[in-house]
């Protein structure tokens, strides 16, 4: 592994997967904690709307996918806070569509139109160094925004109608939670890729869940697991030449797999 | 007089038929209701009703002489729903301390304040040397009285209660009775309740709700108006033995 760091793509990917670990770990975290693992992937799943539309105007494509995932999970905040009960089936419609518009924007794109398949299964490898700052600023966001919030957060993640009769302005709080999960969602894009993004936000946290009592110390032990999974996932692809982001997601799922026997 | 909950004329549905019909009901400051009637006669509607959780079809509702949503943060809330994360990884002391959380205490918000009211509220429950455990590890029992302790938390000027005892030991049971009495002398009680011997020394006045409300006066339950509030015949058993419902002999 030491080796290969002499390559500035892999020092890159490394400094890339510790930034991510941080933001998966927190937002991973609310995501198990809130059981909406589905929500996620809508959205995730939905930012390949984004990522069309990006190529097709020419922007660059985190920007524009970064964006669109916002306002995909503003939307699935307000309708799924709404309307309870239709959940699944609203982020069904929208999980598909998102992927429709993508499909018909990518179409549409004249020219090269850059590697797709990296962003279905994301490519670590790809990550520069404009990348690596944009991951810091959004860790530094999210950590601002997480701590400042961390009482509310786990009051309307644990208890929802209680939130609302004590009077914490409940649904802004939750829209915001999303917004920071889509944020999440869309760097881990990157990294993994759509179609893995949410094994690796929801399984360190599924692991640490076990071993603690409190929601901050499952934040920092999701975290560790996540940047242990992918330095270890990256040394198996550069050792045995494969992809990076599945190789990630295999080491997770195994470890998850482990402490289930273990625990 | 400005009533703890006033209620006119209120009716709602959730779809086509109503659930609740053409509700009346003032509730006293200090009183101490009890809330009757059958799974699914609209009792845990009624409450989110009054905290402005649901929106009614038809009629007014007031609490505290205000609108649900505004004064809602003045009443100590203990859902019924138990669906929960329990594997949510939150300790005794956390739960508590959410009471304190949002609008209320306001103006008077310090952090010795909260630290106080939650180590009062979880030493009348009885959870003081719990305070640390996960609620994962708490029995039913247990976990029920740190909700309680944190629906007290609030501070709140009105305590509505909704099946407090459920999946509670039968010794809690005549516990929280006792520390309600007690909460009583300086605020209002709303509980909805299956323990129809048990509450009938600690009520004030009884309501019994199936679609449509009737209210007595008096604290006192007698079998024609559990007749009334029930679709089957209810036996009237003596105080802290649960009742049983039979079903119509033959």
């Amino acid at each position: 592994m030491w080796e290969a760091l002499q390559f500035e793509f892999m020092r890159h990917a490394v400094v890339a997967s510790v930034l991510v670990s941080i933001l998966c770990g927190i937002m991973g975290t609310y995501i198990v904690v809130n059981r909406i693992s589905f929500i996620s992937g809508g959205i995730a799943h939905a930012a390949y709307g984004g990522v069309g539309a990006s190529i097709f105007l020419g922007i660059p494509i985190m920007l524009g996918t970064g964006l669109f995932a916002l306002a995909v999970g503003a939307l699935i905040a307000v309708l799924s806070f709404r309307h309870k009960d239709r959940v699944d089936t609203i982020i069904g419609v929208i999980w598909a569509l998102g992927m429709a518009v993508g499909v018909i924007f990518l179409d549409k794109s004249p020219g090269f139109k850059g590697d797709i398949l990296s962003y279905l299964f994301g490519n670590i490898l790809l990550v520069n160094r404009t990348d690596t700052f944009a991951l810091l600023a959004i860790d530094v966001i999210v950590i601002i925004l997480v701590s400042i919030f961390y009482k509310e957060f786990m009051a309307i993640s644990f208890d929802r109608e209680f939130a609302i009769v004590i009077g914490i302005p409940t649904l802004r709080l939750y829209i915001l939670l999303i917004c920071l999960i889509s944020l999440s969602i869309v760097t881990v894009i990157k990294i993994v890729g759509i179609l893995l993004v949410v094994a690796l936000l929801t399984i360190p946290p599924l692991i640490a869940e076990k071993f603690v009592k409190s929601l901050g110390k499952m934040m920092v032990l999701s975290c560790f697991f996540i940047m242990l999974f992918s330095i270890f996932g990256l040394q198996i692809s550069y050792k045995f030449n494969l992809p990076a982001g599945a190789c990630i997601i295999l080491v997770a799922s195994l470890s998850y797999l482990v402490s289930r026997f273990l625990k | 007089m400005e009533y703890a909950i006033e209620m006119k004329g209120v009716s709602f549905s959730y779809g086509a038929t109503y659930v609740l019909e053409d509700v009346d009901l003032l509730v006293k400051k200090g009183e101490f209701l009890a809330i009757l009637g059958p799974n699914g006669g609209g009792k845990t509607t009624l409450l989110k009703l009054i905290l402005g959780l649901l929106v009614p079809k038809k009629g007014e509702i007031k609490l505290l002489g205000q609108s649900p949503v505004s004064a809602r943060h003045r009443v100590g809330y203990l859902p019924q729903e138990r669906d929960f994360n329990l594997s949510f990884p939150i300790t005794v002391e956390e739960l508590t301390r959410m009471g304190r959380l949002g609008r209320v205490g306001k103006g008077d918000k310090s952090k010795v304040k909260d630290e106080e009211a939650v180590q009062k509220c979880l030493e009348l429950v009885g959870l003081w040397d719990k305070r640390d455990w996960p609620i994962s590890n708490l029995s039913g029992g247990q976990r029920q009285r740190a909700f309680i302790a944190r629906a007290l938390a609030t501070s709140p000027e009105i305590l509505l209660l909704d099946e407090p005892t459920s999946n509670v030991d039968p010794e809690f049971q005549t516990d929280l009775y006792q520390i309600l009495a007690e909460l009583n002398k300086t605020i209002t009680i709303v509980v909805i309740t299956h323990d129809i011997g048990v509450i009938s020394s600690y009520v004030k006045s009884v309501a019994c709700v199936n679609k449509h409300l009737t209210f007595h006066e008096e604290g006192q339950i007698t079998e024609a108006m559990l007749s009334k509030a029930y679709p089957c015949p209810v036996e009237l058993v003596a105080h802290g033995i649960p009742h049983r419902v039979f079903h119509r002999h033959s």
